[in-house]
């Protein structure tokens, strides 16, 4: 389990990050979203134990992060632009990562040979960019890491890769109960993904959900009565009202099943309960604390 | 063992080769070329013909300039490639992301510096110890001097890695590493010569002491390069200081490392505490740089303050641009408001001289000893070899010495020092042990008062400033009395006995000459020579009573002295400049009627009696002719110089 406590970090006079409380249990991916400049590289590099917090405390099972040798050989961070040694071919790059990381496994080496197909004795400096990505993810699954930390690990790459390298984090977690934190500054790219969201905006955190429980906890009501009753969904949190000429539209959070007996009670002439996607979701999650979607993601 | 196994990364070695390794093999390469092909070269040469082996115990010295150069550069590169890392952001991302604490990085960053700069000269230290061993048949080369090239080599590039190093924890700029290891390597000496130099302005009298000039240059390896060039004995000492040194600044380094914030790679100041004292001391530096700017060029003092406000704005912008890394400062204005607010307090306090320093002449019964030094140079020179001699502490002469004094602040002038003057220096030991020294350049009107205390004459004075008295006469192994023209007579002294007691005439002698004007001169020098020390040189006059009566007592005056006995001629012609001293021309200038020609026993007594030391504008020239020998002895004489 990785906690995040009361977390700060200052740039001069800049906070960039200030986060009270974050908690990413084993075996979860979690998406971290956030416009460009929110502090998700920042974060992102604290929890690999890059750079060091102004204050406050990161721990991966109750041990701090930062100079922990031990730990960090269980941790493989990706930035956004991969970086490799100059003139390194994957094969010496294989050894470099087979010294640093002692769970280094050599059949899932040799494994992701046969999948990815590069030439391990070219220089990566040779690849494109999307050949580069799939090494770096090459090289940090073979280590066999128990958390994996992504920066816009799909920035820029086609949709075959995309695809090939969502699937191999999916069967690590499954295999492994390997937990995998993902940034993006898009929802769409990750929701299939993770099982988790934290929104960052301005070091903040914002909010954060299992999408799980979002999705089965969120619906849309569109309504219409003869006359509006008083007590309809007083019982639930209402998150957005509007109104269309006799036609209301009501985002709503409860169990269905709940809110049917509800409804039922109120006794409108129509009535629609219609399932949202994960961003209307959000976009009405966050307005209800306050913040437009729109600003806070791309 | 096991320990040090587990600890070891081989990748990150290897790394680290393919990063610096070519430098090692370079420098290798180049130390192979010059110093052991030159040596093996050199003792071929001398196994046919040793007199061509120039000896230098220096092997610096062999291998020309380019090793002595490259030990100020390897290092650098090297600090520079390995620590790169530091200075780009992903390299230093990727890094600190691995498994490894940054003492491991730290040190296999700085063990692997280290190998690459001592293999090389590992190498070559036993190649040269196989070619000595191999073709030195004449033992031209000894082991000792091997060993001393290695460790000055070693030392040295040791110290300039680590400093270089040092300087890679505080900047995220590879550049800014590069210059500023060259800048904090010239820095003890170029700071204190600045600081120094500006000071002069504010302070006239201010003594710029050599020793302290002689201390601050060993400071650092850049400035104490003549080390490497002229070193005759090894001085064990530095060399060990500067392993030390390294260590300490190596060590340090690692604390600074561990602070090291790793997002501030790309940026000039890594650490925010160090910027406003980077940008105050590098303004402070340029408007000092303003005042020696200033002073080279002789401007006048409203000239040198708009000197030192131009530099300060040029250094203050400068040094905010490589703090931010851009070009828009220009809106910057607060610091400089500090620093000029600061700086005007500060001229200010020094130009009204508030601790008093200008004026400040000590009291009589506060002065233990004083001294006035005409020739510093030579003073501190025997001083730090012999120790001191006593100086004035007679009443009358400390209140002739600050009257003096006094005299040399009234006609002090702030631009003085800038001059080519002569440099009087005025030390006073106190009663509490401490010194106050005062150093004044003077031009000739000035130097004319001094002049006429006629301190020359003073038997103190006579006593610190002549080599004579500082020489410890039981050491002295030989004396050697000589005539001018080809060591027509000469003598030398070799028995201990007669020594000391021929020294301690000459020093009674010496305390009690006349002045030069009154002495009248021999054709006859005299030299003592002690092992290892410079030899005392003394033009023997006539006045030299005891030491003249004693060489005749023991029967040298005859062997050692030109009497004029041993003259054959004198011809005396008027002087001509233009002629030189030679007696050629003046034979063929001057037909024997125009010159006066004295060849009795009598006149030529007669007139080397009177050969006064001319002091004035030459009116005759004398051309003294030896018993045979056909070249004269030529002697211009002024007025004071009678013949009848």
């Amino acid at each position: 389990m990785l906690e995040v406590k009361q977390l700060s970090k200052k740039f001069g006079k800049d906070v960039v990050v200030d986060i009270e409380h974050i908690k990413i249990s084993r075996g979860t991916i979690y998406g971290l979203l956030g416009s460009n400049g929110a502090g998700k590289t920042t974060l992102l590099k604290m929890l690999s134990g890059i750079i060091k917090p102004t204050s406050g405390a990161i721990t991966f099972e109750e041990s701090p992060i930062y100079e922990n040798r031990e730990l960090k050989a269980r941790v493989v961070f990706i930035p956004d632009q991969p970086f490799f040694f100059q003139h390194y071919s994957i094969k010496q790059l294989a050894d470099f990562y087979r010294e640093q990381y002692p769970s280094f496994d050599e059949a899932r080496f040799l494994e992701f040979e046969r999948i990815f197909k590069l030439d391990t004795k070219k220089k990566v400096h040779t690849f494109s960019k999307g050949m580069q990505r799939q090494v770096s993810f090459w090289l940090a699954l073979s280590a066999q890491p128990d958390y994996l930390i992504l920066d816009e690990p799909f920035d820029g790459l086609d949709a075959v890769v995309r695809k090939k390298i969502k699937n191999l984090i999916i069967r690590d977690v499954a295999e492994r109960d390997m937990t995998v934190i993902i940034s993006s500054h898009n929802l769409r790219e990750v929701e299939d993904l993770c099982n988790y969201i934290g929104i960052i905006h301005k070091g903040k955190y914002v909010i954060d959900r299992d999408i799980d429980d979002l999705k089965t906890d969120v619906h849309k009501v569109q309504i219409a009565f003869k006359e509006i009753p008083d007590r309809l969904f007083k019982d639930f949190h209402v998150l957005h009202h509007e109104t269309r000429g006799s036609v209301h539209m009501y985002i709503v959070k409860g169990e269905l099943e709940d809110i049917k007996q509800s409804i039922t009670l109120s006794n409108p002439i129509l009535c629609d309960i219609l399932p949202l996607t994960l961003e209307e979701i959000f976009v009405y999650e966050m307005e209800g604390i306050g913040y437009a979607m729109d600003h806070v993601l791309v | 063992m096991r320990w040090i196994m587990s600890w070891y990364k081989k990748e990150l070695t290897k790394q680290n080769f393919r990063l610096a390794g070519w430098l090692s093999v370079g420098y290798f390469i180049v130390l192979f070329l010059t110093i052991i092909l030159g040596q093996i070269d050199l003792l071929t040469k001398a196994n046919e013909n040793p007199n061509d082996y120039h000896y230098y115990s220096d092997l610096m010295l062999h291998g020309g300039f380019i090793p002595a150069v490259l030990l100020f550069i390897m290092p650098t590169l090297a600090a520079l490639v390995l620590f790169r890392y530091l200075h780009k952001q992903d390299a230093s991302d990727f890094i600190h992301s691995l498994p490894s604490t940054r003492l491991t990085i730290y040190l296999h960053h700085i063990i692997f510096g280290v190998i690459s700069l001592v293999l090389p000269l590992v190498l070559t230290f036993v190649s040269l110890l196989v070619v000595d061993q191999t073709l030195d048949h004449h033992h031209l080369l000894s082991i000792t001097d091997i060993t001393n090239w290695f460790h000055l080599s070693v030392s040295t590039a040791l110290i300039v890695f680590s400093v270089s190093v040092f300087v890679a924890m505080l900047t995220g700029v590879t550049l800014i590493q590069l210059i500023f290891t060259y800048i904090f390597l010239f820095l003890p000496v170029g700071l204190t010569m600045l600081v120094v130099f500006n000071l002069n302005y504010a302070l006239p009298g201010l003594a710029i002491n050599y020793i302290i000039d002689d201390v601050i240059v060993h400071f650092s390896p850049l400035t104490d390069i003549n080390r490497i060039f002229m070193v005759s004995s090894m001085d064990w000492s530095k060399v060990i200081i500067y392993y030390i040194v390294t260590a300490v600044i190596l060590f340090i380094s690692y604390f600074l490392y561990k602070k090291r914030p790793i997002e501030s790679a790309n940026q000039a100041i890594v650490f925010e505490a160090l910027k406003p004292i980077f940008i105050y001391s590098f303004t402070f530096s340029f408007t000092l740089i303003g005042g020696m700017y200033s002073g080279a060029f002789g401007y006048s003092i409203p000239v040198l303050f708009l000197m030192y406000i131009i530099f300060s704005i040029i250094g203050y912008y400068i040094s905010q641009m490589i703090v931010d890394k851009t070009w828009r400062v220009f809106g910057k204005v607060k610091q400089y408001g500090f620093f000029f607010l600061a700086m005007t307090l500060l001229t200010i306090g020094f130009s009204f001289d508030i601790t008093g320093f200008v004026n400040h002449i000590p009291k009589i019964d506060e002065i233990e000893e004083a001294y006035v030094i005409d020739d510093q140079y030579s003073f501190y020179q025997r001083e730090a070899y012999y120790g001191r001699q006593a100086g004035f502490s007679d009443v009358d002469d400390l209140e002739m010495i600050q009257s003096i004094h006094q005299k040399l602040i009234d006609s002090a002038d702030r631009k003085a020092f800038l001059g080519y003057g002569r440099s009087i220096i005025i030390m006073y030991v106190l009663d509490d042990g401490s010194e106050l020294v005062r150093q004044y350049t003077v031009d000739d009107e000035v130097y004319n008062i001094f002049a006429q205390y006629n301190l020359q004459h003073h038997p103190i004075y006579k006593t610190y400033t002549d080599p004579l008295f500082y020489i410890t006469p039981s050491r002295a192994n030989k004396i050697e009395i000589m005539s001018e023209n080809y060591n027509y007579k000469s003598v030398s002294i070799t028995d201990r006995a007669m020594i000391v007691e021929l020294i301690q005439l000459l020093r009674e002698d010496t305390l009690q000459l006349p002045k030069i004007e009154d002495q009248h001169d021999m054709l006859n020098y005299l030299t003592i020579h002690t092992p290892g020390e410079q030899e005392v040189y003394i033009d023997l006059t006539q006045e030299f009573h005891q030491t003249l009566a004693w060489l005749s007592e023991q029967d040298f005056a005859k062997e050692a002295l030109i009497l004029p006995d041993d003259i054959l001629m004198i011809k005396v012609a008027p002087y001509n400049e233009e002629l030189y001293y030679d007696a050629i021309e003046y034979e063929k200038a001057y037909d024997d009627n125009e010159l006066l020609v004295y060849d009795d026993l009598a006149s030529i007594e007669k007139i080397m009696q009177r050969l006064s030391i001319s002091q004035e504008e030459p009116q005759r020239m004398l051309m003294i002719y030896l018993k045979e020998l056909s070249s004269p002895i030529m002697r211009s004489v002024d007025d004071n110089f009678s013949l009848d």
